[in-house]
C-alpha cells in the first residue's frame, strides 16, 4: 500500500529526475561542439597531428587510432608514444640524409604485400645505422663511423628460381657455382706465377687473358646468388687485384706481380667464405623487410668484408669528382657544408705571410674559402675515380680521365705538405684560423677526419642545427644560443661512457624541439625567435645575430665602451628614422646606418690582421659568417641592393 | 567557380603574398569580382613553402582512405607527365646536391595545384552514396570508415542540411584535420550556413565539391608550418 506522502514524494523525485534528464540530455550541447569552442582542444590537437608526421615519417593522427588515449596524455608521453612506432626509425633516416644533403624524393618503394625496398641503404648505409642506433639504444654517432655494416637490400638479393634449370637442391647449386669460382680463382693464380716466372712474357696479353679469368670469377658468384654488393665489395676495383687492374690499366710494364698474388690470395680467402654467407641469416632468402631495422647487414670484417665508403656512394663520387684541376675541393666543399654547417660565405681573411706562394690561395677573397677547404681536401688526396683509393700506389687517376705518375703524382700530394716548421707533414685537417694553427685539428687519414667530426662541437652544433630546421622550418630564424643549447645534449653524450647516450640525446633534442615554442607556432614570423636559451636576457638585438653579438662584440661596442662610437648593445629607431645600433661619429651625432654598415662590413672581412674585428680576439668562421650575412642583408637594404 | 568566387573573394587579403600567383588564380577564377561576396573573417597570414607532393598526398591518403593505402597519387590528376609533380614541392636532384625543389608558390604550381585537388574534390563528391572513390573512371580505391560515414552523412537529401554544424565540423576535421586554426573553419562553416550562401539550395555533390576543394586549397593544408 501507498500511502499519499509517498505518491507526493515519488512525484517530486520524478519531476526532478525528469527535470534533470531533460537538461542534461537537451540543453547540454554535444562531444564535438564542445570541442569544437575550446580552444585548448583545438591546440593540443593541432600539435598532436603535428607531432604525428613530425615523428611517424609523415604519418598523421590515423582515423583508426585511439585519439581520445592520445588526447589524455601530456605531450611528453605522446612523443615517447611516437618514437616507439617504428615509422620513428624512418624519420630518422629521413632527417639523417637531410643532414647529409642526401634527402631524395623518398629512400624506399613498398609492395603491394607491404614489403620494402630501401633504394637508399646502397647509398648512404650510415644514414641506416645510425637510425636503426636510435632505436636499439646504440652510438647515434655511429652516422659518421668510416666502416659500415654492408646492407643487403630484400628483393635483389637471390638469383631467380628458374636459373637452377638442374635437379639439384638450390644451395648444392650456389655452391657447385662458388666452387667455379674457386676453381677459376686457382687458375687464375697458376697463370701469374707462369707469367712472373716466364723471361720476356707479353705482358698485354697477360692482361688481357687476366681480365677474362677474372670475369669468369664474377660471374660464378653471381651464379651462386651472392647479393652483388659483397661482389661488389670484393671485386672493389673492378677485378679481383687492384695491382691487376690498376697495374694494366697505368702501366702494365711495372706490374708488381708479388702484389697482384698477395691479394689474389686474399679475394681467394673472401671467396672461401662466401660459402658461409649462404648460410647467414637472411643472405638467401631474405625476410620481408618493413623497417630499417629488418635490413639484412653484414658487420664490419664479417666474411672479410669491410665497406669504407661512409662519406660518398658511387653515386656521389660522379656527382663531386676529384678532377685534376679541383683536387677534391668538391669533396671538401661537401664535408665543409654538410658537417659542419660551413657554406664557405666568401670573407676576406688575413694571411699570414709564409702563404703568399701561391698568388690565387693567398689573395684574400680566395683565401677565404681556400684556407678552409684546401686542407680539408686533403683528407681525400688517395681517393680517385669512382672512390677508388690510390694510397701506396704511385699513381692516381682522376674522375676527369687525368692520370698522374711518379713524379707528377709526387706533385700532387706535395699540395698537401705542411712547411717544414710546421712540425708535422701534411697540411691536412679542419681548419678554424688562418693565422693560430693552435686552434685547428690535423689530421692525415679519413679516419682521422672521422675522429675530427666525432669530436668538434661545430658537428654537434650542426646536427643540432639542421634538426631544429628539419622539424621547425628551414626558412625560420633561430636563435643561436637557443640551438647551442640543446647541442649541449650531444656533448654530454661525447663524454659519457654510455655510447646509448648519443642516441638518447638524439631523442631528447627532438623531444626539445617539438615542445619548443616555435613548432607549437601556428603562423610564425620567419624573422621572430620563439625560443631561447636558459637565462637568456632580453635584447633589442635582431635574435638571429643578437647572441652572437653579445658574445663576440659588445664587450668592447657597449654603452659602457663604445669603441669608434659604436654600441652594438642596442638596436632602435634612430632620431634619422633609420633602425640602427648607436653609432656616434666625432661631433656626437648619429651615423646614417649606411657608413655603420660599411664600417661593420669592412671590419668582419679586412685582409689586415690589425684591423679585423673582434681585435686580437678569436670568431669561429661559422658565427663570422653567420653575422656578415646579416650585415650584408643590412647593408644591402640601405644601399639599393648592393652592399 | 561559383563557390570559388565568392569565398575566395573575402580572403584575398590573406592569402599567401605570392602576387602574381593569387593575382593570376584569382582572376583566372573570377575572384575579383567582389560585389556578390560577403564578408568572412580572416584567420592570419601563412607565408612558407609546400608542404609538397609527396607529403600531401599522404596527408590526404591517411585521412581518407583505408589504412594501408598505397594506389592514391595525386599525379593521377596531372596526366601522364611525371615530371609535373616536381613543380608542386620535392626533394630532388642527385647525391650531395639534393634540396627541396619548387616549393615556393607560384601562378604555375597554384594552377597545377587548383587542377590536382578540383579533380579529387569532384571525384570525391561523385562517390556520394559508395565507400570507395573511382578516379579516372577506373581506379577505385576504398574510403576509410570514419570519412565514408562523415561523407555519408552530408550526401544525403538533395541538399545541406545546413543546420547540422556537427557534421560540417566532423567533415571539416576529417579532411582538414587541425592543420588550420579555428578561425577558419568558423569562416569556411559560415560561408556554408549562411542563408545567403549560393549553396543554399545547391545539390549536395556541387555543395561537396565546394567544400571539399576550399578545404584542399587552404593555405595552411598546403604550406608548411
Amino acid at each position: 500500500m501507498i500511502s499519499g506522502d509517498a505518491v507526493i514524494f515519488s512525484f517530486r523525485n520524478s519531476f526532478w529526475v525528469l527535470a534533470a534528464l531533460i537538461f542534461f540530455t537537451g540543453c547540454t550541447r554535444s562531444e564535438s561542439s564542445i570541442k569544437n569552442t575550446d580552444p585548448e582542444f583545438w591546440a593540443k590537437r593541432a600539435w598532436l597531428e603535428k607531432a604525428s608526421r613530425a615523428l611517424r615519417f609523415g604519418d598523421g593522427v590515423s582515423p583508426s587510432e585511439d585519439v581520445d588515449s592520445l588526447m589524455s596524455k601530456s605531450k611528453e608521453q605522446i612523443i615517447d608514444i611516437f618514437m616507439q612506432d617504428k615509422r620513428f626509425m624512418d624519420t630518422v633516416v629521413d632527417f639523417n640524409l637531410f643532414f647529409l644533403g642526401l634527402k631524395d624524393k623518398s629512400f624506399f618503394y613498398t609492395m603491394p604485400d607491404g614489403a620494402r625496398t630501401y633504394i637508399g641503404v646502397d647509398l648512404s648505409p650510415h644514414a641506416f645505422t645510425a637510425a636503426r642506433a636510435v632505436w636499439e639504444g646504440k652510438d647515434y654517432f655511429s652516422l659518421f663511423d668510416l666502416n659500415q655494416p654492408l646492407y643487403l637490400q630484400s628483393g635483389m638479393n637471390s638469383i631467380n628460381a628458374g636459373e637452377n634449370t638442374t635437379n639439384k637442391p638450390e644451395r648444392e647449386f650456389r655452391i657447385d657455382a662458388l666452387n667455379q669460382s674457386l676453381l677459376e680463382t686457382d687458375s687464375l693464380l697458376d697463370f701469374i706465377k707462369a707469367t712472373k716466372d716466364k723471361q720476356g712474357a707479353d705482358i698485354k696479353a697477360f692482361c688481357e687473358e687476366a681480365g677474362k679469368k677474372q670475369q669468369l670469377v664474377s660471374d660464378g658468384i653471381e651464379k651462386a646468388g651472392i647479393p652483388y654488393q659483397i661482389r661488389d665489395e670484393i671485386f672493389k676495383f673492378g677485378g679481383i687485384s687492384r695491382e691487376l687492374v690498376f697495374g694494366c690499366f697505368l702501366d702494365p710494364l711495372s706490374l708488381q706481380f708479388d702484389t697482384i698474388l698477395t691479394e689474389t690470395l686474399v679475394s681467394k680467402a673472401s671467396l672461401l667464405k662466401l660459402k658461409d654467407i649462404l648460410d647467414f641469416p637472411g643472405v638467401v632468402s631474405p625476410p620481408k623487410v618493413q623497417s630499417p631495422l629488418d635490413i639484412v647487414a653484414l658487420k664490419d670484417g664479417d666474411f672479410g668484408i669491410q665497406r669504407s665508403e661512409v662519406f660518398f656512394s658511387d653515386q656521389t663520387w660522379n656527382v663531386l669528382p676529384n678532377s685534376s684541376t679541383n683536387y677534391n675541393r668538391k669533396r671538401a666543399a661537401y664535408i665543409l657544408k654538410n658537417y659542419f654547417c660551413d657554406d664557405l660565405t666568401p670573407i676576406n681573411i688575413a694571411l699570414p705571410s709564409m702563404h703568399a706562394g701561391n698568388k690565387h690561395a693567398s689573395d684574400p677573397s680566395c683565401a677565404s674559402c681556400h684556407y678552409k677547404m684546401d686542407p680539408m681536401a686533403g683528407f681525400f688526396r688517395n681517393i680517385g675515380v669512382l672512390g677508388n683509393d690510390f694510397e701506396n700506389t704511385k699513381a692516381l687517376v682522376f674522375d676527369d680521365g687525368a692520370i698522374v705518375k711518379n713524379e707528377a703524382f709526387s706533385n700532387y700530394l706535395s699540395a698537401w705538405l705542411a712547411p717544414a716548421e710546421a712540425g708535422r707533414k701534411w697540411n691536412v685537417g679542419y681548419i678554424r684560423s688562418a693565422t693560430d694553427s693552435s686552434r685547428n685539428t690535423y689530421g692525415e687519414s679519413l679516419q682521422d677526419l672521422v675522429s675530427i667530426i666525432k669530436n668538434s662541437s661545430e658537428v654537434k652544433q650542426c646536427i643540432t642545427k639542421r634538426m631544429t630546421e628539419y622539424y621547425l622550418g628551414k626558412d625560420q630564424v633561430y636563435d643561436t644560443e637557443w640551438v647551442n643549447s640543446l647541442a649541449q645534449r650531444f656533448e654530454q653524450a661525447k663524454d659519457n661512457p654510455n655510447t646509448g647516450d648519443s642516441s638518447q640525446a638524439f631523442k631528447d633534442i627532438t623531444k626539445g624541439l617539438l615542445l619548443s615554442n616555435t613548432f607549437v607556432k601556428a603562423d610564425p614570423e620567419k624573422n621572430q625567435c620563439y625560443d631561447f636559451a636558459p637565462g637568456h636576457e632580453n635584447s633589442t638585438l635582431p635574435c638571429e645575430i643578437s647572441y652572437l653579438i653579445k658574445k663576440n662584440c659588445v664587450q668592447c661596442h657597449s654603452s659602457n665602451g663604445a669603441a669608434g662610437g659604436l654600441d652594438l648593445s642596442s638596436w632602435k629607431t634612430q632620431g634619422n628614422g633609420e633602425t640602427n645600433f648607436n653609432h656616434l661619429h666625432k661631433a656626437g651625432l648619429q651615423q646614417s646606418k649606411k657608413i655603420t654598415f660599411e664600417r661593420l662590413l669592412e671590419g668582419l672581412s679586412t685582409a689586415d690582421e690589425a684591423k679585423l674585428m673582434p681585435l686580437n680576439k678569436f670568431m669561429s668562421p661559422t658565427e663570422r659568417a653567420q653575422i656578415y650575412k646579416w650585415v650584408s642583408r643590412e647593408a644591402s637594404s640601405v644601399s639599393g641592393g648592393r652592399p | 567557380m561559383r563557390y570559388w568566387n565568392k569565398f575566395c573573394a573575402s580572403r584575398v587579403s590573406k592569402f599567401w603574398s605570392y602576387g602574381l600567383a593569387v593575382a593570376l588564380l584569382l582572376s583566372s577564377s573570377g575572384c575579383s569580382r567582389r560585389k556578390d561576396s560577403f564578408e568572412i573573417k580572416a584567420a592570419g597570414n601563412r607565408v612558407g613553402e609546400f608542404k609538397g607532393i609527396l607529403a600531401t598526398n599522404k596527408i590526404i591518403a591517411t585521412r581518407l582512405f583505408k589504412a594501408g593505402e598505397l594506389q592514391f597519387a595525386l599525379s593521377q590528376y596531372l596526366g601522364s607527365e611525371t615530371s609535373v609533380m616536381e613543380l608542386l614541392g620535392i626533394y630532388s636532384n642527385v647525391g650531395p646536391l639534393n634540396d627541396f625543389r619548387n616549393g615556393t608558390p607560384n601562378s604555375l604550381n597554384m594552377l597545377l595545384w587548383n587542377i590536382a585537388l578540383s579533380g579529387l574534390s569532384s571525384d570525391i563528391a561523385e562517390s556520394c552514396g559508395s565507400p570507395q572513390i573511382v578516379i579516372e573512371g577506373s581506379l577505385k580505391i576504398d574510403y576509410n570508415p570514419q570519412f565514408a560515414e562523415r561523407l555519408g552523412a552530408l550526401c544525403k537529401g538533395p541538399a545541406l542540411d545546413f543546420k547540422n554544424e556537427e557534421s560540417l565540423l566532423n567533415f571539416w576535421w576529417a579532411v582538414e584535420g587541425f592543420d588550420a586554426p579555428r578561425e577558419e573553419y568558423l569562416a569556411w562553416r559560415d560561408f556554408f550556413m549562411s542563408p545567403q550562401s549560393p549553396y543554399a539550395k545547391a545539390a549536395s555533390k556541387e555543395v561537396i565539391h565546394a567544400m571539399l576543394k576550399i578545404m584542399f586549397l587552404n593555405p595552411y593544408f598546403l604550406l608548411e608550418n
